[in-house]
């Protein structure tokens, strides 16, 4: 119950009258970064046989350890359910959250989060049996959902259905292998979630064959990593890692040819993100060779994408919607200037 | 005089003493002392509190109690639908956590007076099963043993949903748990409530003056049965002179053929739509009358009681004789007997399987469904499709005057192409014409009876759930059953105890008396043990109440499982935890009030 721990952690609010420090200076003090992930989502956050953390997500915070700290390594993973994400950033227990988290205005309000570039372009939809005859979200009618509590994705479940006036039961799990698990069993007719994770999930089931997912889209799920409200330096960092990401790959930087760029390359975008020429990166308040490190350590992002999601992994999810501008993709990253 | 050269202690004159050696005095300045470090502590506790959580951004108001909640909720003795506000979301929480922990201390109780009788028994196989069970489950964790109930037992073991056990009377047993028929107060209740309170007054009464009169003649009798009787007397009476009572004026049916959905509701200004402002009909019941139709289902393989079937499917439970004229075949007659393929049924019209005749008997036998051809066991793969002409069935709407039938279409080539593929940017604009297909409608004719004040609802599965009657969820069930058989395992030890407590004196003094074992134990025994057993059998409720809280690990949705997810999606996650605290606070203050109540009418009273 890692509720609890943040229970306590709340009574320790009381006491302690925290000292309120820069973020990002708290990380270089420490030597690690302290990263809010998922561990129950395949491609995304999840534990390998090895007993590490892999996935989508967590490269991200692999990368941005990269930028600040120059060790991709130098992260402690913790992890998160839908539930404690956001309790775990407001009290400081995490540095940065990157767990598959839409964002949303009421999170950039009421919740107190700072979202980062979307990282991945998603949208909810739908599984179900194949042999259960639904096929489109008219079928789902007087059907049983399973949805996981604590999401967006459950109140687009109510508002989307609502408005098409298709009546449903909801099972609600707050954890979702125990989601999957009852799906898998028959508990419910249909779930829902984010396309991605839908994929994801399809490979854990007893026998994929038997599922479908459907081909209609509810809702729009931009997912990328936040940080807390009012922490800017650290947000600054977030934020220009992930156009780094994007940079690389529009420039066809890899972790491979990294070193032959730096040494030839003339392109004062290139030059100035690798740190090459003026103070762009130390202005972050990180060494001036951060976004090389994350480039040289982690990636860019179709080496992230294609580690986690690509055609080489059980998921094979196609780029889509995460392609960049120039393949009529939305990853689009300001100049580094 | 001489009084006066007597030295000593002052006798009489008042000698004045510090204040503070006086201990009155000391008393209530040690009281001030201690309320002022009280209000001190809590107001740096309260100041803390407020800037740490300014400082972290924590939402500190309870003002998105009146926001709409927006979330779904599985189940709810109240009206609730998406667009209620979080304060009722909560409502539903203490609801539904008040609804396991009432019945689950009433049910435990009786099941650990049973066990902790057993365990003192003379018979050595009921003394052992009584130690065997306290023993496991007292030493179990409550959250495996729930986990156990909802996962191990009642998911995947039980008959699914649309191949449902019944029961005799018209309940069902499936995988989403039971449900019975149950009678509710129909629009004609109100007649007979006259009669019900008159039925009250004369059962006290007759109680009443019963107790008086064995009291005054010093006799012993029981004066509980002729009032009950009395008053049961006068409240049947009063039903059958009420009899039936006209509908409301006005009351119509709407069907909507796409979710077979039937409205009851007063259609005062006569346009046959359900508007907002028209009250439902409540537990009204209404034939519905469909002239042609049918239903397509897919061959299904899945796992039910145990073992995995091939090959099945299943319309939703119909009876034969709700047709006047039925078909069952396959939708694709062609394409069936080019594969050589035929259908069985183990219940006609409702379930049955597709096979392939092998042996060409001509009958079904067991594992010609499993196609041979296919990799892994697979049964064959079919569309059936059941086609009637005349379907009529009674239905009981709900305490929100709808009822359900299940979806019958005319037209299947529209049914197949009605999917529109939705986008985000598509989905709250106006839907566009065409599309859906053009499809004839179904003839669907409904008739409002007229019914007594008490109208017997039955359940049904229309689609893949339950509809009507009394309904107790599979979610309900694992936990309740977990936390009963759980703290039954407590309460047996402290019923042994007590029963332990009684001097064995008593026993001998009940038998000197002519008492035989059974009286013995119910006038002279158990009583006794009472006044032990019962203040820790308080505690052990509350222990009950509150370990409900585990609930979300049986997906159900009480006070603490909907509190968090408030907490969830608006960031309030300190009021929401204060919210949890007063409730929890309130009920447990609430029981033990009750109990202790009750506690001091057993205790001995000292004189």
């Amino acid at each position: 119950m890692r509720r609890l721990v943040f229970s306590f952690l709340l009574v320790a609010l009381l006491f302690g009258g925290a000292a309120y420090a820069d973020k990002l200076d708290d990380i270089i003090a420490r030597g690690n970064l302290v990263c809010g992930v998922n561990d129950q989502l395949p491609g995304f956050g999840t534990i390998n046989a090895q007993g590490e953390f892999e996935g989508f997500d967590v490269d991200y915070c692999h990368a941005i350890a990269a930028a600040i700290l120059g060790d991709a390594n130098a992260v402690q993973f913790r992890a998160l359910s839908a539930q404690e994400r956001f309790t775990a950033v407001q009290t400081g227990e995490v540095d940065v959250l990157i767990r598959n988290t839409t964002w949303t205005s009421s999170r950039d309000t009421s919740v107190g989060l700072e979202f980062a570039p979307t990282t991945f372009y998603d949208g909810q939809g739908f599984m179900a049996r194949r042999d259960s005859g639904i096929r489109t979200l008219q079928d789902l009618e007087g059907r049983r959902i399973c949805v996981q509590s604590g999401t967006t994705t459950e109140l687009n479940l109510n508002d989307v259905l609502g408005a098409l006036n298709i009546s449903f039961e909801p099972v609600i799990y707050e954890n979702a292998d125990q989601l999957t698990a009852a799906y898998d069993q028959g508990a419910c007719d249909a779930w829902t979630t984010d396309k991605s994770g839908l994929a994801s999930r399809l490979i854990t089931l007893q026998n994929p064959d038997d599922h479908v997912i459907l081909d209609a889209t509810i809702s729009k799920e931009p997912l990328g990593p936040a940080v807390l409200n009012g922490e800017q330096r650290l947000f600054d960092v977030v934020k220009w890692v992930v156009f780094a990401t994007f940079t690389a790959e529009e420039f066809g930087i890899t972790s491979e040819n990294v070193d032959d760029v730096a040494a030839s390359t003339t392109i004062p975008d290139v030059r100035r993100m690798l740190g090459l020429e003026g103070t762009n990166i130390s202005d972050f308040g990180i060494p001036a060779d951060g976004m090389y490190q994350v480039i040289k350590q982690v990636g860019n992002y179709a080496e992230i994408y294609n580690r986690n999601l690509g055609p080489d992994t059980p998921f094979d999810i196609p780029r889509g919607l995460n392609s960049p501008y120039t393949q009529g993709g939305l990853q689009f990253a300001p100049p580094f200037r | 005089m001489s009084a006066e050269t007597i030295r000593g202690p002052a006798v009489g004159t008042r000698q004045r003493i510090p204040f503070y050696r006086n201990v009155k005095t000391i008393g209530v300045l040690a009281q001030a002392v201690f309320a002022a470090v009280l209000v001190l502590a809590a107001y740096v506790v309260y100041r803390n509190v407020t800037s740490a959580m300014a400082a972290s951004n924590l939402r500190g108001d309870f003002g998105f109690l009146d926001q709409r909640a927006g979330i779904p909720l599985a189940e709810s003795p109240i009206r609730y639908t998406g667009e209620n506000t979080y304060g009722r979301a909560f409502l539903v929480g203490v609801l539904n956590t008040l609804r396991v922990a009432i019945v689950g201390v009433a049910l435990a109780t009786v099941l650990g007076i049973a066990i902790g009788v057993m365990r003192l028994s003379r018979n050595f196989l009921m003394r052992a099963f009584a130690t065997l069970y306290v023993e496991t489950l007292r030493n179990t964790p409550l959250a495996v043993q729930i986990i156990f109930w909802y996962t191990a037992l009642l998911t995947p073991l039980p008959p699914r949903i649309l191949n449902p056990v019944e029961l005799p009377g018209g309940g069902y047993v499936s995988n989403l748990g039971v449900a019975l028929p149950w009678p509710y107060p129909s629009y004609h209740f109100g007649a007979w409530l006259p009669y019900v309170i008159a039925g009250v007054v004369v059962g006290a009464a007759v109680w009443w003056l019963r107790r008086r009169q064995l009291r005054l003649a010093d006799r012993p009798g029981n004066a509980l049965g002729p009032g009950l009787l009395a008053g049961l007397l006068v409240m049947v009476a009063g039903y059958l002179a009420v009899g039936k009572g006209p509908l409301p004026e006005a009351t119509t049916a709407s069907f909507r053929e796409a979710s077979g959905v039937v409205t009851v509701f007063r259609d005062l200004n006569g346009d046959g739509v359900k508007q907002a402002s028209e009250p439902f009909v409540p537990y009204a019941a209404v034939t519905a009358r469909i002239g042609e139709g049918g239903l397509q289902v897919q061959t299904q393989n899945l796992v039910e009681s145990r073992r995995y079937v091939y090959g099945r499917f299943y319309f939703p439970p119909l009876r034969e004789s709700e047709f006047d004229e039925l078909e069952v075949g396959f939708a694709d007659p062609e394409d069936a007997a080019e594969r050589d393929l035929a259908i069985h049924f183990f219940s006609y019209p409702s379930r049955g399987v597709v096979y392939r005749d092998l042996d060409g008997d001509g009958a079904w036998d067991r594992g010609e469904e499993i196609d041979p051809e296919a990799s892994s066991p697979r049964g064959y793969s079919a569309a059936i499709r059941l086609s009637f002409r005349g379907f009529e069935r009674t239905l009981v709407a709900d305490r929100n005057g709808e009822a359900r039938l299940p979806i019958f279409a005319t037209d299947f080539a529209v049914q197949e192409s009605r999917g529109v593929n939705i986008s985000p940017a598509q989905l709250f604009a106006p839907p566009a014409g065409g599309g859906q297909g053009e499809k004839e409608p179904l003839e669907a004719d409904f008739t409002l009876l007229e019914s007594r004040p008490l109208v017997l609802s039955k359940p049904t599965i229309p689609i893949s759930k339950y509809e009507g009657g009394f309904r107790l969820s599979e979610k309900y069930l694992a936990l309740l059953l977990a936390l009963v058989v759980y703290t039954a395992s407590f309460i047996a030890e402290i019923v042994r105890a007590g029963l332990q407590a009684v001097p064995k004196g008593q026993r001998e003094a009940a038998k000197a008396l002519g008492l035989s074992d059974s009286q013995a134990f119910r006038f002279v025994i158990f009583p006794q043990a009472m006044r032990v057993i019962l203040p820790p059998l308080i505690s052990q409720f509350l222990n009950l109440t509150k370990n409900s809280s585990l609930a979300p690990l049986a997906a159900y949705s009480e006070l603490f499982a909907i509190s968090i997810i408030i907490a969830n999606q608006t960031g309030a996650s300190v009021p929401a935890t204060i919210m949890i605290i007063a409730a929890y606070l309130a009920i447990s203050l609430v029981f033990a009030l009750v109990l202790n109540a009750v506690n001091a009418r057993m205790a001995l009273v000292e004189r």
